[in-house]
């Protein structure tokens, strides 16, 4: 069936292209109020009208519809899920037998190390081994680290700004550690988005991995740089007090008078119960009772022991969790076992939770279903894009686009469109990478195939992917519907977005580099 | 095979109960209330650069429940930063384990500031 001189197969494949970019730049711009209709949701909302629209359609054209409900259901790969589900199973029984925190202890005793009076990290090298740890560690969501080890990110920016008298370094720890945690899901073998190219591409299990986290290191440093000399948060002739000053306005303190010195004193954390009243936290015109700090010293003293008493065994069980889990993980990586991943990951947090002593209540409470969401509403968007032909009429576009010439050059040429298409995801930045990534990989999939075909080069599909993977992994970072950069912000109390641009500078670099690897170095073991 | 076929279906089934889980701590939560603060994490002191709540993949906050109680919670960094949840923002506290986890109230009318 024919309209305007258009195939209606064509027209539907377009429409449904044209309403999946609608929703994303429409979310983006706030015509599409996220409060009211998450990305996610408008999605799925969306995968319902397409489906709809194509069934509609195949009542007056046959070959709208090529694929059958059933052949529809036999399509879904469950893989990716059930990999990111036992990722995040591993990563919770982690978090509740406390290899977090102990990564943040190992952080500051490496920081304290010495051999013959010499420092050998010092603390040049904990900050370098801190923003770089979500990359090594890489959890299946750059949050989850993001969140475990931001005090000690916090820690070091404040303590290298007070030592080196240049406030900047604050913005540059934190953020640069930031865009590495957001980045950090692509490379990830506990269901990373990674995996999804090396599935559909038929590459070899985490061979993407490595070009990856080349990329995002460089990434990395790129976004402390451009956070440093271009877009700083406090000005770099910001007086010393004038920083002190403003972080104590900041922080949540207690201050008490104690022998008429000034003593600022951070509140002792305390056990949530169900209900508790809590007292106001400023009120500096209060002063304690001579009669009553006796006790409250002794109080704090017992409670500081019992809480030592009590951290060093979590501190211990910490330690030989994450050290379970770093051997298991490189294991997998040496050895490839014809074990599927989610097998290895499931018996590892069955075996961290039995070490750790976890219940299974607290490692469900800190199991995160938001990327799982994210990732399965990618999925079936991309599921009614495809059948509804967005694709082909994607690759058709793509194609007239690279082909477009003005006086018989070129203007963008295959190259430049595959470099727009690999960067999308940081052009259009969605709370979660996966979003993007589960929808449109197919996409890039397909022009991967096309481009290998004109330049009959087959390292071409794995660059591709490779790099709109990572790309598509760190794009959370800056994202302005809520990305991790809020984190940062929220708690430095700079605004929303002032970090976003640094972080998009290190994720152009990074693609870029990934790239490279990919094509130089690790490509011929790929293909 | 027949073991890994039988991890894809717990792991499935797993998901199925984190949803279910999800949904109850979205629809029935235990307490309803409004986030007043975002607890600091931060040891300004940095004698040992470790702050509060290290080691966790969540944030504290503190909760001024509906019938006027102050009570700590967590909640993860993905729901905060997802949902777009700010200080002034409706949420539900479940108890799950020893955790007071919140999450966003199904509220679709006036959710988040």
């Amino acid at each position: 069936m024919v309209i305007f001189g258009m195939e209606l197969a064509f027209i539907i494949g377009l429409a449904a292209l044209i309403l999946f970019f609608t929703v994303i730049v429409a979310s983006l711009l706030g015509f599409i109020p996220q409060d009211r209709l998450p990305i996610q949701s408008a999605l799925v909302l969306m995968t319902f009208i397409i489906t709809a629209m194509v069934f509609i359609a195949s009542l007056f054209d046959s070959s709208v519809l090529q694929i059958g409900f059933v052949d529809l259901i036999g399509m879904i790969i469950i893989h990716p899920i059930t990999a990111l589900a036992a990722g995040f199973l591993a990563a919770g029984a982690l978090e509740v037998a406390g290899a977090f925190d102990a990564a943040a202890d190992a952080l500051t005793r490496l920081e304290q190390l010495k051999i013959r009076g010499v420092a050998i990290f010092g603390i040049p090298g904990t900050v370098v081994l801190l923003m770089n740890m979500p990359t090594i560690i890489a959890m299946p969501c750059g949050r989850i680290l993001a969140a475990a080890l931001m005090p000690a990110a916090l820690g070091l920016g404040y303590k290298v700004a007070r030592r080196l008298g240049d406030p900047r370094m604050v913005g540059v720890i934190v953020f640069a550690f930031i865009v590495n945690a957001a980045a950090s899901c692509g490379p990830s073998v506990l269901g990373g988005i990674g995996l999804l190219g090396e599935g559909l591409a038929k590459l070899p299990l985490t061979s993407l991995s490595d070009p990856q986290q080349t990329g995002i290191i460089i990434c990395t440093g790129v976004c402390a740089l451009v956070m440093k000399f271009v877009t700083p948060l406090f000005p770099a002739d910001m007086k010393k007090e004038e920083f002190e000053k403003e972080k104590e306005e900041e922080e949540t303190i207690e201050v008490a008078n104690d022998g008429g010195q000034k003593e600022m004193k951070v509140k002792v954390k305390e056990e949530p119960e169900e209900t508790k009243e809590v007292k106001a936290e400023k009120r500096p015109e209060e002063k304690p009772k001579p009669s009553e700090e006796p006790k409250k010293t002794e109080e704090k003293k017992e409670s500081i022991f019992k809480r030592m008493s009590r951290m060093e065994t979590r501190l211990k069980n910490g330690y030989i969790t994450l050290g379970l889990f770093m051997i298991v993980l490189a294991l997998t990586l040496i050895l490839q076992p014809k074990i599927p991943i989610q097998t290895i990951l499931v018996v590892l947090a069955l075996i961290i939770m039995l070490v750790g002593r976890a219940s299974i209540q607290d490692l469900m409470a800190g199991v995160i279903l938001h990327p799982i969401m994210a990732m399965s509403a990618g999925f079936l968007i991309a599921g009614a894009m495809g059948l509804a032909g967005g694709f082909d009429v994607l690759l058709i576009l793509l194609r007239g686009l690279a082909e477009l010439k003005i006086a018989g050059f070129p203007i963008l040429g295959y190259l430049g469109v595959a470099i727009i298409l690999v960067n999308i995801p940081t052009i259009m930045p969605m709370p979660c990478g996966r979003i993007l990534a589960a929808a449109l990989i197919p996409g890039v999939w397909i022009y991967g195939e096309a481009l290998v075909e004109i330049t009959d080069n087959a390292i071409v599909l794995p660059v591709l992917l490779g790099a709109f993977i990572v790309n598509a992994a760190a794009s959370c970072g800056p994202s302005p519907l809520g990305g991790i950069g809020g984190i940062g912000e929220g708690n430095m109390g700079v605004e929303i977005g002032s970090s976003g641009k640094s972080q998009q500078c290190g994720i152009l670099l990074a693609t870029g580099v990934t790239a490279l690897v990919i094509a130089f170095v690790t490509g011929a073991t790929m293909i | 095979m027949i073991a890994d076929g039988l991890v894809i279906m717990a792991l499935l089934g797993l998901l199925g109960i984190f949803f279910i889980i999800q949904l109850k701590m979205m629809f029935f939560p235990q307490i309803k209330g409004e986030i007043i603060e975002f607890e600091s994490i931060f040891d300004p002191d940095c004698k040992s650069c470790r702050g509060k709540n290290e080691g966790k993949t969540s944030l504290p906050i503190k909760v001024k429940t509906d019938d006027g109680k102050i009570i700590s919670a967590e909640i993860s960094a993905c729901t905060m930063c997802i949902e777009g949840i700010g200080i002034g923002s409706r949420i539900g506290v479940t108890k799950v384990g020893s955790r007071h986890i919140a999450q966003a109230c199904a509220n679709i009318r006036g959710r988040n500031n």
